[in-house]
């Protein structure tokens, strides 16, 4: 077809006959489109938050251990392996990548902590208070007290743990761990703070060491760590990153190839997975439904309109239009329609794109906090900027009409030309 | 590609009576309804009208001319009988294939001039053309020449809304017969007009057959069509009762008789 402007004319033109009949449609696809808009960028907006919360609070994004440290965790088998490494020129590396925000080392164990009176099973984490901080949030949760310093001998206990043991800050606690060389080792530590993460089994058994002080307790040497925790800019390129940054690191650091395996929180919290794909799902079924309306109120349209043609397109085939350019021309007309509805919704979504991008509404005192999947689910209505989905949706949006209009343009083939000329 | 519509061009030579016709039918009904009820339309029609023929249907409302014009151009299937434009069998082809003879070689005129509303009279008379893929600066030059001899020049940018009665139908012809079709049917088309127009409008079509050997026929009431017509058929109840040839300017008693007498 040469003359596609004279078709999207006509369009054009056709639509105007009746201005308000189509204004009508238009809004209807325009909001429908607009709504598939925001509500998107909403989901995928609480997707993220959720996903940033359940692995910012402790788990980090990228994860990067000895390849046989999970599931046994056995304690010698640490970062770089036997060959060790050079764990700040390591970190550097890891920093270096483009799409790492920050990256901090841990060690961990496990144990019994004891006051005079009393004894409880532990789980011991050595972190670099300060790094830690910059990766993950759970230091955040101090309820009391302080972090602990390097070389004070200090901890920090879990909530629950520290109403069962009965301690407070300024309390000594002694913390008995078998050490990776095979001895057991016990050392007399203060209490410098409690810390409340919100996850039940982690407030019940966490104790928080400075990194130095567990490498000590565990005979470890000081570049023996056990992991390293890393967070991506966004949480959707972890994985993207972790491919990178296995390949950057394939010398494991160390130039061991074998002793360092790098995981996006996806492999290691698919559970978080699963929640992302429901809310995509979520997404397709809101795209679904409007869509399904969109396209009854197209074929209503186009249907109303080739009725009361019928005089006009027995007309054209009188002159000798082909029945596939009859076709083409009613969906001409819905893609003209579907092209000014997705501009209109485009106009009516913008704003409140930008809105609730830039002005996130939290509505955490309405609807209060939940902890789902060990994660802290807040309902902040944010939206999460994505050229992808509005772009899919719009190019969705006109696909649906001009589909849609596909039944009408059959009928208007199928007028018979000599009764139509006749007015019957 | 468009062959010039220029009214100054040669005038055709008539087709031989060996030439094959511009239509042909043969055993022709159309039907409407069935048993008891059924009417039928078009009544054993057989009918030659050789290329550059210049033919007036007559008939009182009702007798099947329209029925026969419609079958003629491929707007309705027969119940019975076969049409054939140029030898080319009308029943036998495609929808798409239908249209494409319509666009090749049958102009319409219609009797409410049916442009489409939403086209300027430019825009209406350059649709065939523009469906035939002609070149755009081509098929406009064509156009505003024949506007021009027509009278209609300066009213191209019109919406048919914005055009007289005359003005409208006489972009219909334009329409109709840009492109040189073979053949035009036109139904009743100076039914709405005053007598000015009716003339100028039949001229126009005259001029296309003496020079380009286009064929015309009219269902028509209208006596001065008669008149400049060279053949009359008239129908009545749907078949044909009477065919004769006759001199331009002259109009046969028995084409204004009442039926029946």
């Amino acid at each position: 077809m040469k003359e596609r402007s004279f078709w999207l004319r006509i369009g054009w033109r056709n639509l105007g006959r009746h201005r308000r009949r189509s204004v009508i449609t238009a809004l209807a696809l325009a909001w429908g489109f607009a709504a598939v808009v925001v509500l998107n960028g909403i989901m995928q907006g609480m997707g993220t938050d959720f996903i940033r919360s359940g692995t910012d609070l402790m788990v980090g994004q990228l994860r990067i251990q000895h390849p046989d440290y999970e599931p046994e965790r056995e304690l010698w088998n640490v970062v770089g392996g036997d060959d060790g490494i050079h764990l700040p020129s390591l970190l550097d590396r890891i920093t270096a990548d483009p799409g790492v925000r920050e990256a901090s080392a841990r060690v961990h164990g496990a144990g019994i902590v004891a006051t005079e009176t009393t004894s409880r099973g532990a789980m011991l984490l050595g972190v670099d208070p300060e790094r830690e901080g910059r990766v993950t949030l759970f230091l955040q949760g101090l309820t009391e007290g302080r972090v602990p310093e390097p070389g004070a001998w200090e901890v920090l206990v879990g909530s629950e743990l520290a109403r069962q043991l009965g301690v407070a800050p300024g309390d000594e606690v002694v913390l008995v761990s078998p050490a990776s060389d095979g001895s057991l080792g016990n050392e007399l530590f203060t209490v410098s703070g409690i810390v409340r993460t919100g996850i039940p089994e982690v407030d019940a058994a966490q104790v928080v060491l400075d990194l130095e002080d567990l490498q000590a307790l565990l005979a470890l040497g000081r570049d023996d760590v056990h992991e390293i925790v890393a967070s991506a800019t966004h949480p959707w390129d972890a994985p993207e990153v972790a491919t990178r940054l296995a390949a950057s690191l394939a010398d494991g650091g160390s130039g061991d190839g074998a002793a360092l395996e790098v995981a996006p929180w996806t492999s290691f919290r698919p559970e978080l997975v699963d929640f992302a794909n429901l809310i995509q799902g979520a997404n397709w079924l809101i795209l679904l439904v409007i869509f399904v309306m969109a396209a009854f109120g197209v074929a209503n349209t186009m249907l109303m309109g080739t009725f009361e043609r019928r005089r006009e397109l027995a007309v054209v085939k009188a002159l000798g239009m082909r029945p596939g350019l009859i076709v083409l021309s009613v969906m001409g007309e819905a893609l003209v329609l579907a092209i000014l509805a997705v501009g209109a919704g485009a106009l009516l979504a913008t704003p409140l794109v930008l809105w609730l991008m830039h002005a996130p509404v939290d509505l955490t005192p309405v609807a209060g906090e939940q902890m789902f999947m060990d994660t802290l689910f807040r309902f902040v209505l944010r939206v999460e900027h994505s050229w992808a989905f509005p772009l899919r949706g719009a190019v969705g949006l006109i696909l649906t009409a001009v589909l849609a209009a596909l039944y009408p343009a059959i009928r208007a083939v199928r007028v018979p030309a000599a009764e139509a000329l006749a007015g019957r | 590609m468009t062959r010039s519509t220029n009214p100054g061009a040669e005038t055709a030579a008539p087709a031989a009576p060996t030439d094959p016709p511009a239509v042909r039918t043969e055993g022709l009904w159309k039907t409407y309804g069935k048993g008891d009820t059924a009417v039928h339309a078009v009544h054993d029609v057989t009918l030659r009208i050789d290329k550059g023929e210049f033919v007036a249907l007559c008939g009182p409302s009702g007798s099947g001319k329209t029925t026969l014009v419609n079958l003629v151009g491929g707007l309705t299937d027969p119940t019975k009988g076969k049409v054939w434009v140029e030898e080319e069998e009308v029943g036998g082809l495609s929808e798409r294939k239908r249209a494409r003879l319509r666009l090749d070689r049958i102009g319409f005129v219609f009797q409410s001039y049916n442009l489409l509303p939403v086209l300027s009279a430019l825009e209406n008379a350059e649709f065939p053309l523009m469906l035939r893929g002609a070149d755009r600066d081509a098929r406009r030059k064509d156009v505003m020449e024949l506007f021009e001899h027509i009278g209609l020049g300066g009213l191209e940018h019109r919406r048919p809304g914005e055009l007289s009665g005359g003005q409208q139908q006489r972009v219909a012809v334009a329409r109709a017969v840009l492109g040189a079709p073979a053949l035009v049917l036109a139904d009743e088309p100076t039914a709405n007009l005053d007598t000015a127009a009716s003339d100028a409008l039949l001229e126009v079509m005259e001029l296309l057959n003496e020079e380009r050997g286009v064929t015309f026929i009219f269902c028509t009431h209208d006596p001065r069509v008669m008149r400049r017509a060279r053949r009359i058929i008239r129908l009545v109840d749907g078949h044909v009762e009477r065919d004769a040839e006759k001199e331009p300017g002259d109009l046969p008693g028995w084409v204004l008789e009442p039926v029946g007498t």
